[in-house]
Parts: C-alpha cells; sequence; structure tokens
C-alpha cells in the first residue's frame, strides 16, 4: 500500500488532538471552580527546588505513584526510596516546547477528565486509591489521545523509577561497564588505503 | 577532532565557499563527504546535533537519550505510540545505532528497478559497493564469543524449529562486549562515521561544522546555490551565529525526517506533491522470553544473531534481531503494565531474553510541518497488523522452544503467554492506535526516488527531479521500505551518487 495523498486518517488525528486541546482548556478552567473539582487540598506541595514539572502534574504523578510503581514489600525497593519525582523533573524539562504543551494538557485533560469520565464528579487527585486505579486503568482502554496520555504518565513515572541505580541491584544490573572494567578505546580508524 | 562547534564562532555572521555543501553527517552525508573530498572537491559538512566525543559516552541510556538523540529521543508519531529514535550529534544515528550490518536483499533492489524504474542500483552494480563499504567499515558477521547468552537461546530456538537462523553482521572492529552500542561506543570499536567517514573527510580537506541546523536551501534559476543555517550553543539552545554555504551542489542527508520538512519549509523540489509522503519506519517490536535459569541477556554484544526465516514478503516479511538491553531500558519501557502488575515479571529482568521483530512495513505515513511545527504522522495499516501478528507468534514459537516459561508482547494491556496452546491469544489482540508500544530505528522513504518526475522525488542519480545540483543521499530515498537495518544501505547508496558526482560532473555541476 502507498501513500499517494494524505493521509486519511490524518484528520481523525487533528480532530483527536484538537479535542485534547479545547477539553484540556475547557476543563481546565472551568473545572477547579466547581466544587470537590479543584485539586486535592492535601496534595503534597512540589518541592522548591523542581523547576520543570508545574504544581497539577507534580500533584497527579504524586496520585498516581502508588497505583504505577512497585508497591511496597514486593521484592523491589520501596519507590519513595528512590528519587522518581526528582528525575521526572529532569525528565520533563527536556522535552522540546511543543511536546512539553502536549504533554501538559494531555496531564491536565487527565486530571480533571475524572469529573465525566466514569462520573466521579472530583478531579483525579481527589479520588481514593481505588478509583484511581481504575480510572487509569480506563484510559489505557480508551480512545488514542486517552492511550497516550496513559503512556505518557506510566511510562515516566516506570522509567523514572528504573533510571535510579538504586533500583538495579535488584534485579542483578551491575550498570555500566566502564566503571568495573578498563578497555582501551581504538580512537579513529585509519584513513582507507585501497 | 578538527570540528568547528559553536564555542569556537567569534563573530555574528559566517560565510563559506564550497563545490559541495552536505546537510547531516550520518550514514549518508559522511560517506558522501569524504568520497567527494577525497576525489578533490572542496566540501563543508554541516551537522544540527553537537560533537560528542566518545570519552563522554557514559553507557547510561538516560544521560545519553539527553546529548544524542533528535528530541532528546523522546520524537514520536501524532498518536504517541511509535518512538522514533534517530541520532543528532557528529556522526548521526551511526553512533547510537546496534551496528547492525545488512545489505538490502536482491529482491528489493529488483522491485525498485520494475515498480519504480530505478536504473543501475541492482544486485550487480551495487555488489562491489557493498564490498567495499564491508571492508571499510570492518563488517563481519559475529564470532562465537560475540553470540551472549540471550542469542544463544535464540539461536537454540531456532535451531529446534528448523528455522534459518545465522550470526549478524556488524559494523565493529574487535568488539568490547559491553552491550552499549545505543548509547555509543565509549571504546571506538564500533566503526560508526563518528570514527571513520567523518575524520577522513576532514583528513581530505572537508571542513566540518557542528551545533549548525540548516535552514534554508538557497536557490536561484532553478538551481540550489547553497544553504543558510543557525549555528546555536548546544547548552543554552542561543543562537551564536548565522552561516551561509555557497556551493556548486548541495546534498541533503539529513534523514527521513529532517530532509522532507526542510525541502517542505523551503517550497523546493516538490512539483510532485509527493515530498513527506511514502514515510516508513520499520515499525520494530520487543518479544521477551522469560526464563527458569538466570540469563542476564545484557551482558556481551548487543546483537547476536537473527533469524530471516520469515524475511521474504510472501513468508512474512519480517527479520527477529537478538538483542537484549539493559535493565532500566528492559523494565521501564519493554515489560507492560503497572504496579502489581509488572512487578512479577520486572522482577526477573535478568531471566529475560528480548529479540526486536522488525516489520517490512508499507509506506503510509507522511512527515509535514503544521504551523511550522513537525509531523510524523504514520498508523500500521492493516495488513502489516497481520504481519506483526504472524511475527509475534513465530517470535514466541522462537522463545518457547529454547525453553522459555513466558513470552511477553509488546502490548499496552499486558499479554504473556505461558506455553504455545496461548498462541491463539494473539489473534484477539487489540491493535487500534495506542495498543501497542513500537519503536522505530530506521524511518525511510519520504523523499521517494523513481524515473517518474510526477511520482517521485529523486531519480537514480540522486538529484531531485526538479533541481539537478540538489541531491538527496539519506534513507528518504527508498522506495519501499529495504526489510533490513538502514545504516548499510544508506553507506551504500551514497557511495554510489559521490561516485556518480565524481564520475559525471556535468550531470550535477552544469
Amino acid at each position: 500500500m502507498d501513500n499517494q495523498g494524505p493521509n486519511p486518517l490524518s484528520g481523525v488525528t487533528r480532530r483527536d488532538l484538537l479535542k485534547l486541546t479545547l477539553g484540556a482548556g475547557a476543563l481546565g478552567l472551568a473545572a477547579p471552580l466547581l466544587p470537590g473539582c479543584g485539586p486535592a487540598p492535601d496534595a503534597p506541595a512540589r518541592p522548591a527546588n523542581f523547576s520543570h514539572l508545574s504544581d497539577l502534574e507534580y500533584a497527579v504523578f504524586h496520585k498516581a505513584a502508588p497505583v504505577v510503581l512497585p508497591p511496597p514489600g514486593d521484592g523491589l525497593p520501596d519507590y519513595r526510596q528512590v528519587p522518581v519525582f526528582d528525575n521526572l523533573d529532569r525528565f520533563f524539562g527536556s522535552f522540546p516546547d511543543p511536546v512539553r504543551k502536549q504533554v501538559a494538557d494531555g496531564l491536565r485533560l487527565f486530571e480533571y477528565g475524572a469529573i465525566v469520565i466514569g462520573w466521579h464528579f472530583r478531579s483525579f487527585t481527589r479520588l481514593s486509591d481505588d478509583d484511581a486505579r481504575g480510572y487509569i486503568l480506563r484510559w489505557r482502554t480508551g480512545n488514542a489521545v486517552q492511550k497516550a496520555v496513559y503512556q505518557v504518565l506510566t511510562r515516566a513515572l516506570i522509567s523514572c523509577y528504573w533510571q535510579a541505580p538504586v533500583t538495579w541491584k535488584s534485579v542483578g544490573y551491575a550498570g555500566p561497564l566502564y566503571l568495573r572494567e578498563t578497555i582501551p578505546s581504538l580512537g579513529n580508524a585509519p584513513l582507507p588505503t585501497e | 577532532m578538527n570540528i568547528i562547534e559553536a564555542v569556537h564562532i567569534k563573530t555574528a555572521s559566517v560565510r563559506e565557499k564550497a563545490d559541495v555543501v552536505v546537510v547531516g553527517s550520518g550514514a549518508g552525508g559522511a560517506v558522501m563527504a569524504y568520497e567527494l573530498a577525497a576525489a578533490g572537491k572542496k566540501v563543508v559538512l554541516l551537522e544540527a546535533g553537537p560533537y560528542v566525543p566518545s570519552t563522554a559516552f557514559n553507557e547510561n541510556y538516560a544521560d545519553m537519550f539527553d546529548r544524542l538523540f533528535v528530541d532528546k529521543a523522546r520524537q514520536t508519531n501524532v498518536d504517541g505510540d511509535l518512538n522514533i529514535l534517530q541520532g543528532s550529534c557528529v556522526g548521526g544515528s551511526t553512533v547510537v545505532n546496534a551496528t547492525v550490518a545488512l545489505r538490502v536483499p536482491d529482491w528489493i533492489l529488483e522491485q525498485w528497478h520494475e515498480e519504480f524504474g530505478v536504473e543501475g542500483m541492482g544486485p550487480a552494480e551495487l555488489g562491489p559497493k557493498f564490498d567495499l563499504v564491508e571492508k571499510r567499515l570492518w563488517i563481519h558477521a559475529n564470532q562465537p564469543h560475540e553470540i551472549n547468552q540471550n542469542s544463544q537461546l535464540m539461536k537454540r530456538g531456532c535451531e529446534a524449529l528448523g528455522w534459518s537462523v545465522r550470526p549478524t553482521p556488524r559494523n565493529i572492529k574487535n568488539c568490547a562486549l559491553a552491550g552499549y552500542c545505543m548509547a555509543g561506543c565509549r571504546y571506538d570499536r564500533k566503526q560508526s562515521m563518528l570514527v571513520t567517514y567523518v575524520p577522513w573527510a576532514i583528513e581530505k580537506g572537508a571542513r566540518v561544522y557542528a551545533d549548525a541546523r540548516v535552514e534554508e536551501i538557497r536557490m536561484e534559476g532553478g538551481r540550489a546555490t547553497g544553504v543558510g543555517a543557525v549555528i546555536r550553543d548546544p547548552r543554552t539552545g542561543r543562537m551564536k551565529a548565522t552561516l551561509v554555504v555557497e556551493a556548486d551542489a548541495v546534498v541533503l542527508a539529513a534523514g527521513a525526517v529532517q530532509t522532507p520538512l526542510l525541502l517542505l519549509k523551503n517550497g523546493v523540489a516538490n512539483s510532485s506533491g509527493q515530498v513527506g509522503l511514502n514515510f516508513s519506519c520499520h515499525p520494530s517490536l520487543n518479544i521477551i522470553g522469560v526464563f527458569e535459569a538466570v540469563v542476564k541477556g545484557w551482558e556481551g554484544a548487543l546483537q547476536g544473531v537473527l533469524c530471516d526465516e520469515f524475511a521474504p514478503d510472501d513468508k512474512g516479511g519480517v527479520l527477529f534481531q537478538g538483542a537484549c538491553p539493559d535493565a532500566f531500558l528492559l523494565n521501564g519501557f519493554s515489560v507492560p503494565g503497572i504496579g502489581s502488575e509488572c512487578v512479577p515479571l520486572a522482577r526477573r529482568a535478568d531471566h529475560m531474553t528480548n529479540m526486536v521483530q522488525l516489520n517490512h512495513d508499507a509506506n503510509v505515513g507522511r512527515v509535514y510541518l503544521e504551523d511550522g511545527m513537525k509531523k510524523i504522522e504514520y498508523r500500521v495499516s492493516p495488513e502489516d497488523r497481520e504481519r506483526m501478528r504472524k511475527g509475534f507468534k513465530a517470535g514466541a514459537r522462537i522463545w518457547f522452544a529454547a525453553g522459555a516459561k513466558e513470552v511477553v508482547l509488546p502490548t499496552i494491556i499486558p499479554t504473556v503467554l505461558r506455553s504455545e496452546k496461548d498462541l491463539d491469544l494473539v489473534d484477539d489482540m487489540p491493535m487500534e492506535p495506542g495498543d501497542l508500544s513500537m519503536l522505530s530505528y530506521h524511518p525511510q522513504g519520504s523523499c521517494r526516488m523513481g524515473a517518474d518526475p510526477a511520482k517521485t522525488v529523486v531519480n537514480s542519480w540522486g538529484q531531485c527531479h526538479d533541481v539537478p545540483n540538489l541531491v538527496v543521499a539519506d534513507a528518504s530515498i527508498f522506495p519501499t521500505s529495504v526489510l533490513v537495518n538502514t545504516q548499510l544501505p544508506v553507506y551504500v547508496a551514497a557511495t554510489h551518487f559521490a561516485d556518480l558526482m565524481n564520475q559525471e560532473p556535468e550531470r550535477y555541476f552544469g
């Protein structure tokens, strides 16, 4: 199959993204004004040294972490002892600007989408732990945009957990080889002689 | 190495004059720069990414994603279910690839001739050029010590099934067996462009700029007259200077995403309307085996063996390559599920093996600009979904035949097969956008080569149909997916076009 013109799926994609942007914008503006629909009042404050995650994003990740990351006592390091959120803040600082904006829109939609998706009538960060888990899993079987947000939310947390060297020992990974062995560099290859 | 970086620039504007300016220092650009400079041409080579010496490669993927990859390895399609990995540094993707160096199958080269009218690039014509590049880059089939436990198990599974399996050919000299090819080879064993054609081009007089992103293709009277670039400090992103290179010919080798974007941005070479269309990417899928015994699949050479039993299109059009990444990549990106769903698997990362399923996909994607921003549209075609399903079943059978207790498929909702009896589950697996976790290491096809100017962008000499002294020499020219890893095909296509430019200067330089 060849592509001999604009992809017929492109309209769908753009509409999906438009819906995401408009949805995130509208919900982000209106939802916090509704009773019980703003960010959770007991959400932990974003550490002062964080410079890339917004307050809302930090609260969303904080709420999602116990659902997404290995539960304490399961044989892997307790995520609360791993610098997951420091890694996340750095990770968010590395996004190119347009991607960063889309991610921000997606997480805002995720936070306030809980009001109507599943009719929780409250934002994600105000859900019980069981409802939070159910809500996250619902996004994994939703439309393409929801699945993309699910992936960003969960993969960001999981990869920032496994990025920490403290987690490696638990699965028998010793880390970079050059820290353990001295292997000489061969340098640049000589100019061809043929 | 004598590379001009932003830090070396002391003026707000820089001008260069050359016979040829080459855009991109990866597989296509580095080869073109060397071959043209070696023939006496005055060459300027421009790389948008930074110069990162191999001493800075710290075998930590999280760090190297930030320093060596396009968009810090966050480049995705619009749907967000395909992570498209490309290098952005001197040497381009060759610095961060997995070293697999395979020839384009003859049947694909013949298809290019028959269906697209490509001339002079058949198996007989390109054979000597493959020989030359393979010799220069130490390309050889893996020796027994380069086949780690991960690949030993894959080989055992294939042999038990009677399926074709062989040591993977790689461009590597005395492999250090570190396993971090995709984070850059700290030991300069990988014969990437960073340690071969780029320094060779410099030795032949080419001037090489890093941190120089080309924004403009300068045109006059239907011919390219050079390029305009912006030099930015890679640490701050701030503009340091503008750079104009006047040249008699321009070679674009920025890769199958950036090359069409540059043409589209400048409104050049697109009378066919085909620039950016026909994008394919070899969607790559990880199939994980879980074994009773400890494997530590990440120890040793990254790529060991490949199974080409299903490589021909009529047998499936998929290749399997044995390659297991480190625990960060494995658990961070490949093991599906969340919380207690994934813990039983993640805890056994050192019992896991991995193979990459490469799919010979249809050219259904598109690269374009929207409000000035890059967009990559790619959704797996219905035919390729079936190709993938068949591949999943075959890959799972390999691991089970090798003794795996479980096989994990690359789905967002965890799919864990516990025996061959579970293979039927693959038939019902959801495969709508967002259901799979896909990678692309081989974007290609977005400036298709062929004889018909109405349906293709470049001709068989690499020239844009519309602009004879504007040459494209990267994976964007491939009329169809090449099935195999793109580095060797690009080296050879660039060698071929450079030979033509040297042998037939009047065709290019007028």
